[in-house]
């Protein structure tokens, strides 16, 4: 009975699965140390409510920052524990879900990242196993002057 | 039935189907109910799709049935076996669209022909289903009889009675004694006892009910506290099972909330932490709520958790309920014993135990819960024990075949789904006070 997303009751057809439109905000460069902004969009680009079904309380939605050669360097959710709840929310038409952290430029194990080129995707987890993934965005990471 | 499903004719009573179109023919269009004792049917039409053999072959003299036996070889029912090539040659596009050679097929002497069969099905039908104790009936094209399942204990006097005033000769039926078949609830259906494990919900989300309780002899159900209108303290949240919109006009409110303690705030002593509660977080030793039942719940099973098909097979079909026989007294449970849960999204789900009164940061939010346990393994490639929705889930340690210790309320887990984390049923107790879970 339940799928990753549904359009909302009253709204018959079904909407494709990549209807909502997902991005990622990130400065395309940054100085080292200095923590990375980042924004998950999530946009109901149809002319429909949506229905997202969507994990955790607050919504819980991963960011993942690899290195030039794909490895991985830090996922925000590693090691996470989120509250397992179903969270139902709608989003009218044009509407954005927006999402925020930050990567404190540090591996998962809390180790500082080295200045250099990394890419970051975002995803939302919904009630699927397949997440709602934003395309990969490159940025740098510039060596402090100096150094 | 047969041992092909398309071709099979039957009806179940209590509205369970065992071929679609109710109790219509589903061997495809053959048009008008022929006479009872008409033994030619004429040539079957070039219309008949190569997936319906009956369709196929019926307008062979004599026909009684088709099937496929057990090794899946091509079995026809004739009352003149010389009959034999005409029904190979009418099956010939059924065996061409599954790569069947002819030769395959093999000839039964038939006692009955099929059109003779269908006129006593149509009258046999209605009136067996009728009967105390009637499972089904079936045109078996398999046996070239008629077959009506009763329920054991269900003695067939009556039915031989319908069959001589109909005029069915009792030869051309066979009786099967058979188990009641019932249609399965899910844990994510409207299900009535209310009781553990099955799917509520609160408007802003999906959850599981944890349990049912006295408290104060006020009837209550306990689940988790973020699966109310706002973590900690009350809001009165109004909860429903299954939805809060039924189609079918029911009221699915089952209660409201009338306890949820306020998180409280790390406090400094002389030597630390003097609350337990870390600096700029709020903390609390349960994720736990409690709501009162209202009327319009109707049936309540204290002391029931649905039990599903299986342990671990992602199953959610109810086949009935454990029993929660006893409290899991400590707050502490022994690393490697095992924990089960039954949710609305994984169903009944078994792990060991892992850590034991942790204390646990919450992703995205200043809440730390303290005294935890955690049961399962972290990362991906592990079994999957938890899901969106299982949140306020019935943890219990099973202690026979449908007893169980009731141990607690999950609330957490991993994004992967393998590790689980819940609140123990003592600290649950603490904050909410103290409840009565075992029935009378």
């Amino acid at each position: 009975m339940i799928s990753g997303i549904l359009v909302t009751l009253g709204a018959l057809a079904a909407v494709p699965a990549d209807s909502p439109k997902v991005e990622l905000d990130v400065p395309s460069e940054v100085t080292a140390g200095t923590p990375v902004p980042m924004t998950l969009r999530v946009t109901n680009t149809s002319d429909r409510p949506l229905e997202l079904h969507l994990r955790g309380r607050p919504i819980a939605f991963d960011l993942v920052v690899r290195q030039s050669d794909g490895s991985v360097v830090w996922r925000r959710l590693a090691g996470a524990m989120i509250a397992m709840v179903l969270q139902l929310r709608t989003l009218s038409p044009g509407e954005t879900l927006e999402l925020t952290d930050a990567w404190p430029q540090q591996r998962t194990d809390g180790s500082p990242a080295a200045p250099g080129d990394y890419t970051v995707t975002g995803s939302l987890l919904t009630d699927s196993q397949a997440s709602l993934d934003s395309p990969p965005v490159p940025f740098r990471v510039l060596a402090t002057r100096g150094r | 039935m047969s041992l092909l499903p398309p071709v099979a004719r039957a009806c179940l009573v209590g509205g369970v189907l065992l071929a679609a179109a109710g109790c219509s023919d589903t061997s495809g269009p053959v048009g008008p109910a022929q006479p009872p004792d008409n033994a030619a049917l004429g040539p079957a039409t070039a219309q008949q799709p190569a997936d319906d053999p009956v369709g196929l072959v019926r307008g062979v003299r004599g026909f009684g049935g088709f099937f496929l036996d057990q090794e899946g070889r091509p079995t026809v029912y004739l009352t003149d076996p010389a009959e034999a090539d005409a029904a190979a040659n009418a099956l010939a596009p059924f065996f061409a669209a599954r790569g069947i050679d002819r030769s395959r097929l093999q000839v039964r002497r038939a006692d009955f022909d099929y059109a003779r069969l269908e006129g006593w099905f149509d009258v046999v039908s209605p009136e067996a289903l009728a009967l105390p104790g009637a499972v089904f009936a079936d045109l078996d094209e398999a046996s070239n009889r008629i077959r009506v399942g009763l329920a054991r204990g269900a003695g067939p006097a009556e039915l031989h009675r319908a069959l001589a005033a109909l005029h069915v000769p009792a030869e051309a039926v066979v009786v099967q004694e058979t188990a009641p078949i019932r249609q399965l609830a899910t844990l994510q259906e409207r299900v009535r006892p209310v009781q553990g494990g099955l799917m509520i919900d609160f408007i802003l989300g999906l959850c599981s009910l944890g349990f049912n309780a006295l408290r104060s002899n006020q009837l209550s159900f306990i689940t988790a506290s973020h699966c109310t209108w706002a973590q900690g303290g009350v809001e009165g949240t109004i909860w429903y099972q299954h939805t809060w919109l039924d189609f079918s006009g029911s009221d699915n409110t089952i209660g409201s909330e009338v306890d949820d303690p306020v998180y409280f705030a790390g406090r400094k002593g002389r030597r630390g932490s003097g609350n337990g509660c870390p600096a700029n977080r709020v903390c609390r030793r349960s994720d736990s709520s409690r709501g009162a039942y209202s009327i319009a719940a109707g049936d309540v099973g204290l002391g029931k958790v649905a039990r599903t098909s299986g342990e671990n097979n992602g199953l959610t079909d109810i086949v009935g309920s454990f029993q929660i026989t006893a409290e899991h007294p400590s707050e502490s449970f022994a690393i490697g014993s095992t924990v089960h849960k039954v949710g609305m999204t994984t169903g009944w789900t078994s792990a060991a135990v892992t850590a034991t009164c942790v204390n646990v940061n919450i992703d995205g939010t200043s809440i730390t819960q303290l005294c935890q346990t955690l049961a399962g393994l972290e990362g991906a490639g592990h079994p999957v024990i938890v899901g969106p929705g299982d949140s306020g889930s019935p943890i219990f340690i099973k202690t026979g075949d449908n007893t169980v210790t009731l141990a607690g309320i999950l609330w957490g887990g991993t994004p992967e789904g393998g590790l689980l984390a819940f609140s123990p049923l003592k600290n649950v107790q603490q904050e909410l006070g103290d409840l009565v879970v075992v029935a009378p």
